[in-house]
């Protein structure tokens, strides 16, 4: 019998179109993501970091996650099959006449399950088939394809994919058969969605053990292995089924088991047939009994029938308001609401603009922010099922053809429906908004934005919400099948036509480029285009809308050829008039944006921006090896207008043939868009090749400027924004918070080949024929040593007088030294004292200021009123900084310190020449947080230690140029935060930055390096390993010693021309400063990469009888040497390593260096009091591949432990 | 009032001809449509009520082109479907108000009254707060046929509407449809013959899709007196029978069989009967049925 039913379910479901459909889409997704991803494009990049690089587009690795992931997607297909075929019997009655046969229940629930597993499978395996072939075929990209291991396509089926399908389609399964309902499926489905979004959470502020267990997709846990491998280790490692893995996938398949078990107890045949007999229930009895026969009393009475606009528009919101209560009466449909704002909340809750694991204050933008892709995503799948439940509800309960009759046009039902659906979003959106409230009382925070939130959730986001509503309407109508239907939804409405190169968003299904909300600029430049857009999508939507309804489905006829018919039928004056009327609101709307995008502005496709990277280095790379002259002074006058969004910049910059050679061509740079009025050099020349799309200007002087010999270069241009542009808005001139750099106020000299100009993916470089390019220059190129990251000057005179509107302040560095208003204009002087970097900015906005001293020298803080919060923090910051690095270091070179807020449209802050503007969104709303090292302290003190280790000692532009930038500015923050917190947060913090090292060199895509070669590419040496190194070496060789190692340094090379220091040279310092028998730790921590596996492993104690405690540790120690791709070989280790002890308060009762060999050891220590924990390297101090298994507790041994000495 | 069926013809995808040239006139009353299932009825009902398109052919009603101008039609429609269901979580009061709504009853206290007047003819006033959940097939009947009597239609098509009542239901059925159908149209179609026996002023036999029969069912009875006859046989001689007669049809008697024949003689031990609309029903479906001789 089991065998009859099992092949019944099975030929039902492979009879079906759709199987092979979706069988079909997944084939292609598996295609697409190879294929494209062979070339470093798709969506593969984003599941895995693969085919860019060294990460083969095939590893195990990338394969793991590109059909899990896809499988995910799928999940809709599992909800299909698994829902209806609990589901399809209570809905047609079809197996009846089955149960009169001998059919156990076990019989009748396996087949059905197992059939549609198999289905499911069957579906899903498309993805893996389709990569397969892909990888196999002559059309990929071979160099992004490794070994080809079949069992790495199967793999991921076999412990991803298929326990998923167990336990998803087990759940789907029970809820159908136990509620005899499909919503609930619908509910189970967002349950798991927010059940994987609250591991998600928990995995970024919890433990990994548990976020990795309560993931029922076992992505978590999986990623606990993946995250560290390196490219080497992905392109061959599978995921093994082991650890928090294998016991995430034992958990989920048992409970997915126990459902069944429930199932099968709990589900009753007569479930099927009660839903049947409830025809015939016994109130007829009653109800005949009511009266004797019809009555025939009375005539119908007479009425009257309107049939124009008006009586529809009535009838439609009607149908809206019923539908909506259909909807919200049906209490799994509340459930889902319930859990969707519950998760919101509880992500508002706790995420609220995370930065760096900390919060920012609960500003109502960031509240907004935070729940916004949740909000989205939520949005999308209830539209999605309220569109497939309300255009399929007639027919679901058999009551289309009382509707289908009824004297209405198309657009009552549609609109009506429609307008459910959007009573639905706006449900949502008022829920959302009161949870925003709840969470910023909660907070604490009481400054409500009533009016933002009404922008952003009823303006904003509502429209978009509109629009993925009809477009969803618009699929269930036009496709006619609900399940393909929101498979085709969900492909289209997102990404899918940017992964075919479609870059502009008048082709994304609704979007809007992407805007950022700033309290300093409100929506700024962002506005424009989001209304433009919005009026776009709304008549583009109209359009959707006619042919929607001239292809709804009325009556029987629902093949497309007689649904063709009736679209000609219903093809009436109004229909096609505003059809039309929404075709030229397309054309018209359309038009003006492109405009804007494309001709006011420049559409950067990535395609566009490449080629023009291309262009320029054929063209111009030439000029990267001729003499160029210097700069050597700047003297220029800067009239920012922040209301009208335009700037005009003109000066004087003094140019010096530094060079021994005769130099007769100059190479200028000037921003591209800007509107040159002047670029005159003081010596006559002529014009030798400009070209305004790159910015480009090359002058032959008539006399070549001999070696030593000065000359000056005039310029004067005006910048303006103007229009909006497709994607990243330009934000940098705006109405409140203008920050613009250097290279938007002045020309620069020579071609830079580490500028952004030219291409850097070698991957493509190659497509385009192009050289492979050096990240940054050898460590032995001399020509490149006489360079800082500025090319064009070495230290330099600066001076500016920077205006702006009077209500404003504008800011560049140097000292204020006169400042005066002239008519609506505000004007600032500033000069330096001494000379600078050729390294600045100007900023600008409606400022308020807090002043403060440390000894001489000024603090000032320059911030939108209203964001006070951290002033205080960064004050102390500055001055605690100032302390340490004077004594420590050298003098502080300029008289004042000034932080200066920009909107957050960047997340950092940055050290110009005693100038540090600091976003908005990443110091002045974070929100204390006692309990850790806290970034706006840390960054403080990382900034103002740029001022030594930046702006007094530059590193030549070669290999480990960041050595003597960000590893030292990191070096003097540690130690101002480690004077500041106690010993147990600051470990917290290394363990932290230990993590995000690991993390981040498993996703470089070319190649590690070492700290002596840092570059700018790999932030993770430059940022994170720093940190570690750093804190790991002033315990080894001791404080005092290295900073008198530096100072020493500082003495030698501060302000030092060309050619510039090294890291090497810097090495040799640090190495002096090292005792002999240390010296490998300079070779581990800086001259290679080197990894540890330390691992306590079993600690007991004893009492002595002298009252003291003697206790044994257990512990293994491994070392490794990676290459540059992160292939790892074990060394030989005699190294010193720390070990601590801790009490019961974790007090210190014991912490020294021991040295350990390789491999498992024991060590024993006599403490004075009772020993609760035991740890090898407890501070963090190498880099250890795991740094969760550095302690274990300390247990009273039962058996006699031997002292060794 | 008058409904034109012209040449109507109906092909499915799967290859099945549902109608087949139908031509039919109908005039204010009931009419019953009278055939087996899978006869064309249901098709040629829903092709009336605008549900489905015919592949060539043409109805008019009034000087409406049916087929094209359906929403002309709808305006006076009211339709029964053969199988429907409801929304199992609204009270009749409240769905059949909707419907009243959509049906153009903008007036509140008018659409009030057509809708109390329509639970009142049907008998679910009592029942109006009920759910239509809870509510028992026959009572859903009632409940179709409440919705298909609201706004005074003036074209009522009712597709099988007593297959799921009892007796008691059936004749208050009749009852409410011929007291309403002296000024309208009223199209009734069924397979059960005493449906239209007692109520229809016209009828036509439809099989396979081919009207064989449009008549007045008294005229039709009146044309087949004299020509069936009755006999008491035993069931083993069933087959003896069979081979012998054109036999109309056969019931059970008290364990006997009961057979009617077709003949213009008498043949040897009939009686002679008078035919009613089952023998002429039968008559029919059979000369399309048997191989004529």
């Amino acid at each position: 019998m089991f065998k009859h039913l099992f092949f019944f379910e099975l030929r039902y479901r492979f009879k079906r179109v759709s199987t092979y459909i979706y069988f079909g889409i997944f084939f292609l997704l598996g295609f697409g993501a190879i294929y494209r991803g062979s070339f470093g494009g798709g969506p593969m990049k984003f599941i895995a970091t693969a085919g860019v690089g060294n990460i083969n587009i095939n590893s195990p690795y990338a394969l793991y996650y590109l059909i899990t992931v896809m499988s995910h997607f799928g999940l809709l297909v599992t909800i299909a099959f698994f829902g209806n075929a609990a589901y399809r019997d209570f809905k047609e009655n079809t197996y009846v006449l089955n149960f009169s046969y001998p059919i156990t229940k076990a019989e009748y629930l396996s087949s059905k399950f197992i059939a549609a597993a198999v289905s499911t499978m069957f579906v899903f395996s498309g993805i893996g088939i389709g990569a397969f072939l892909t990888s196999l075929s002559p059309v990929v990209n071979p160099e992004k394809i490794g070994p080809i291991n079949l069992f790495a396509y199967i793999q991921p089926y076999l412990t991803g994919v298929f326990p998923n399908v167990l336990f998803a389609g087990a759940l789907f399964f029970t809820l159908a058969l136990l509620t005899r309902k499909f919503f609930p499926v619908y509910t189970g489905m967002i349950g798991l969605v927010v059940w994987f979004g609250v591991g998600t959470s928990l995995a970024r502020t919890q433990g990994r053990l548990l976020a990795s267990l309560i993931d029922p997709f076992g992505q978590l846990a999986a990623r606990g292995f993946s995250d560290y491998w390196t490219a080497a280790q992905k392109n061959t490692f599978m995921i093994p089924l082991a650890g928090n893995f294998l016991f995430n996938r034992l958990l989920w398949v048992a409970l997915a088991v126990g459902l069944l078990v429930f199932v099968h107890h709990k589900f009753r045949f007569s479930h099927i047939i009660e839903s049947k007999k409830q025809k015939q229930g016994p109130r007829e009895q009653k109800a005949r009994d009511g009266s004797e026969t019809f009555s025939l009393a009375g005539k119908n009475p007479k009425v009257r029938q309107l049939f124009h606009f008006k009586s529809y528009l009535r009838q439609m919101f009607a149908t809206s308001l019923i539908e909506f209560r259909g909807l919200v009466k049906n209490v799994y449909f509340l459930i889902i609401c319930l859990l969707g704002t519950g998760f919101i909340f509880l992500l508002g809750f706790r995420n609220v603009g995370l930065v760096r694991g900390t919060q920012t204050l609960s500003v109502t933008f960031q509240v907004l922010d935070t729940t916004k892709n949740t909000l989205y995503l939520f949005s999308l799948i209830i539209i999605l099922f309220c569109s497939g439940e309300l255009v399929w509800r007639e027919r679901k309960k058999r009551v289309q053809e009382i509707y289908d009759v009824l004297p209405i046009p198309e657009w009552v039902p549609f609109m009506g429906k429609l307008g459910a659906i959007m009573y639905v979003q706006v449900l949502i959106a008022f829920l959302v908004f009161v949870s925003g409230i709840a969470i910023q009382l909660m907070h604490g925070y009481t400054h409500l934005e009533l009016g933002l939130y009404m922008q952003e959730l009823f303006g904003i986001r509502l429209v978009y919400t509109l629009i993925l509503s009809v477009v969803a309407m618009f699929f269930q109508v036009i496709v006619n099948k609900k399940f393909l239907g929101y498979v085709l939804m969900m492909l289209f409405v997102d990404d899918f036509f940017p992964s075919i190169g479609l870059e502009h968003h008048l082709w994304r299904m609704g979007k809007t480029p992407e805007y950022i909300y700033s309290e300093m600029n409100k929506y700024g430049p962002y506005l424009k285009a989001i209304l433009f857009y919005n009026l776009y999508w709304i008549v583009f939507a109209v359009v959707l809308v006619v042919i929607s309804l001239l292809l709804w489905v009325r009556g029987n006829d629902t093949r497309f050829r007689d649904r063709i018919k009736a679209f000609r039928a219903r093809t009436t004056k109004a229909k096609m008039r505003t059809a039309t009327a929404g075709v030229l609101g397309c054309l018209l709307f359309g038009s003006f944006i492109i405009y804007n995008t494309n001709i006011l502005n420049t559409f950067e496709s990535t395609k566009h921006v490449e080629k023009m990277k291309v262009e320029y280095e054929m063209r111009f790379k030439r000029y990267e090896s001729i003499p160029q002259p210097r700069v050597t002074d700047i003297n220029m006058s800067v009239d920012i207008f922040p209301y009208k969004r335009k700037l005009h910049s003109q000066g004087r910059m003094v140019l010096k043939n530094k060079t021994g050679l005769k130099i007769t061509e100059v190479f200028i740079q000037i921003p591209i868009k800007a509107q040159i009025k002047l670029l005159n050099l003081d010596v006559p020349f002529v014009l030798k090749e400009s070209a305004e799309e790159h910015g480009v200007c090359i002058y032959t002087l008539n006399t070549p400027l001999r070696p030593g010999q000065e000359m000056v270069l005039d310029f004067d241009f005006e910048l303006s924004e103007k229009g909006f542009k497709n994607n990243r808005a330009n934000r940098n001139l705006v109405k409140n918070g203008t920050f613009i750099y250097l290279f938007d106020l002045s020309p620069a000299i020579s071609y830079d080949p580490y500028s952004l100009s030219e291409l850097d993916d070698n991957d493509k470089r190659k497509k385009y024929g192009l050289p492979p390019r050096k990240r940054i220059a050898s460590i032995d190129d001399e020509k490149a040593k006489m360079n800082t990251f500025a090319k064009d000057a070495d230290w330099i005179n600066f001076e500016a007088v920077v205006s702006t509107s009077k209500d404003q302040i504008a800011l560049s560095p140097g000292e204020l030294i006169n400042e005066w208003v002239e008519g609506e204009r505000r004007y600032f002087h500033y000069k330096t004292q001494d000379k600078i970097l050729k390294y600045f900015a100007c900023l600008s906005a409606r400022y308020h200021v807090k002043k403060d001293r440390w000894q001489d020298t000024g603090i000032e803080i320059y911030y939108h009123p209203g964001h006070e919060y951290n002033i205080d923090m960064m004050i102390k910051g500055v001055k605690k900084s100032l302390e340490y690095f004077t004594k420590n270091f050298s003098p502080y070179q300029y008289q004042t310190v000034k932080i200066v807020e920009f909107p957050r449209y960047e997340l950092y802050a940055e050290a110009f020449p005693n100038l540090i503007p600091f976003s908005e969104g990443y110091g002045f709303i974070a929100k204390f947080d006692d309990s850790k090292v806290e970034y706006v302290f840390r960054v403080t003190a990382h900034e103002v230690g740029h001022q030594w280790w930046a702006h007094q000692v530059i590193g030549a532009y070669v290999e480990g140029q960041f050595i003597l930038t960000e590893t030292m500015a990191q070096y003097s923050a540690l130690m101002v935060i480690k004077k500041e917190y106690d010993q147990k947060k600051i470990d917290d913090y290394i363990k932290i930055k230990m993590d995000e090292y690991l993390r981040g060199r498993a996703r470089e895509r070319e190649e590690e390096v070492p700290l002596i070669r840092s570059n700018l590419d790999v932030p993770y040496v430059n940022y994170e390993k720093s940190i570690v190194v750093m804190n790991a070496l002033q315990d080894y060789i001791g404080e005092d010693n290295l900073n008198r190692a530096l100072q020493t340094f500082i003495q030698k090379y501060a302000f030092q021309g060309p050619p510039y220091v090294t890291a090497d040279e810097f090495l040799r310092y640090l190495r002096e400063a090292t005792p002999n028998d240390l010296q490998y730790i300079i070779t581990d921590m800086f001259e290679t990469i080197t990894l540890y596996e330390n691992r306590a492993l079993q600690a007991t104690y004893q009492e002595m009888e002298n009252g003291k405690y003697l206790v044994k540790l257990k512990f293994e120690a491994q070392k490794f040497r990676a290459d540059g791709t992160g292939r790892e070989t074990p060394i030989e280790m005699n190294d010193s390593i720390l070990f601590g002890i801790y009490g019961p308060e974790d007090e210190v009762l014991y912490r020294n260096k021991q040295w350990v060999h390789s491999g498992e050891n024991e060590l024993t220590f006599v403490v004075d009091k009772s020993p609760k924990k035991a740890g090898i390297d407890p501070h963090y101090f190498l880099i250890d591949k795991n740094t969760d298994d550095n302690f274990v507790n300390v247990v009273r041994s039962k058996e006699e432990i031997h002292l060794d000495y | 009032m008058e409904l034109k069926i012209k040449k109507l013809s109906k092909t499915y995808p799967n290859g099945i001809q549902a109608l087949k040239k139908v031509n039919l006139n109908i005039q204010k009353g009931m009419f019953g449509l009278l055939g087996p299932n899978g006869a064309g009825k249901s098709t040629l009902m829903r092709t009336i009520a605008t549900l489905q398109e015919a592949d060539e052919g043409s109805i008019h009603l009034n000087g409406i082109d049916v087929l094209k101008d359906k929403n002309t039609v709808r305006q006076i429609l009211g339709y029964l479907p053969q199988d429907f269901g409801v929304y199992p979580e609204v009270t009749a009061e409240q769905m059949l108000n909707h419907l009243a709504l959509l049906k153009g009853i903008a007036d509140k206290k008018e659409r009030g009254e057509t809708v109390k007047y329509v639970l009142k003819q049907t008998n679910l006033y009592e029942a109006r707060k009920r759910k239509l959940g809870g509510y028992s097939g026959g009572m859903r009947q009632r409940f179709g046929i409440a919705q298909a009597l609201i706004g005074n239609p003036k074209l009522i098509i009712v597709d099988e509407p007593t297959a799921g009542l009892d007796p008691e239901g059936r004749r208050r059925f009749h009852n409410l449809l011929s007291d309403i159908s002296e000024n309208i149209i009223v199209i009734l179609s069924t397979h059960i013959v005493d449906d239209v026996e007692q109520l229809c002023s016209q009828m036509a036999i439809i099989n396979k899709g081919e009207i064989l029969l449009t008549s007045k069912p008294e005229e039709a009875i009146q044309n087949l007196e004299g020509q069936v006859w009755e006999k008491i046989i035993k069931k083993q001689e069933y087959d003896n029978y069979r081979n012998q007669y054109q036999i109309v049809l056969t019931r059970l008697f008290a364990g006997d069989m009961v057979i009617h024949v077709r003949s213009d003689n008498q043949p040897h031990e009939f009686s002679k009967i008078t035919p009613d609309l089952e023998d002429v029903y039968f008559t029919t479906i059979q000369r399309d049925l048997l191989p004529t001789p």
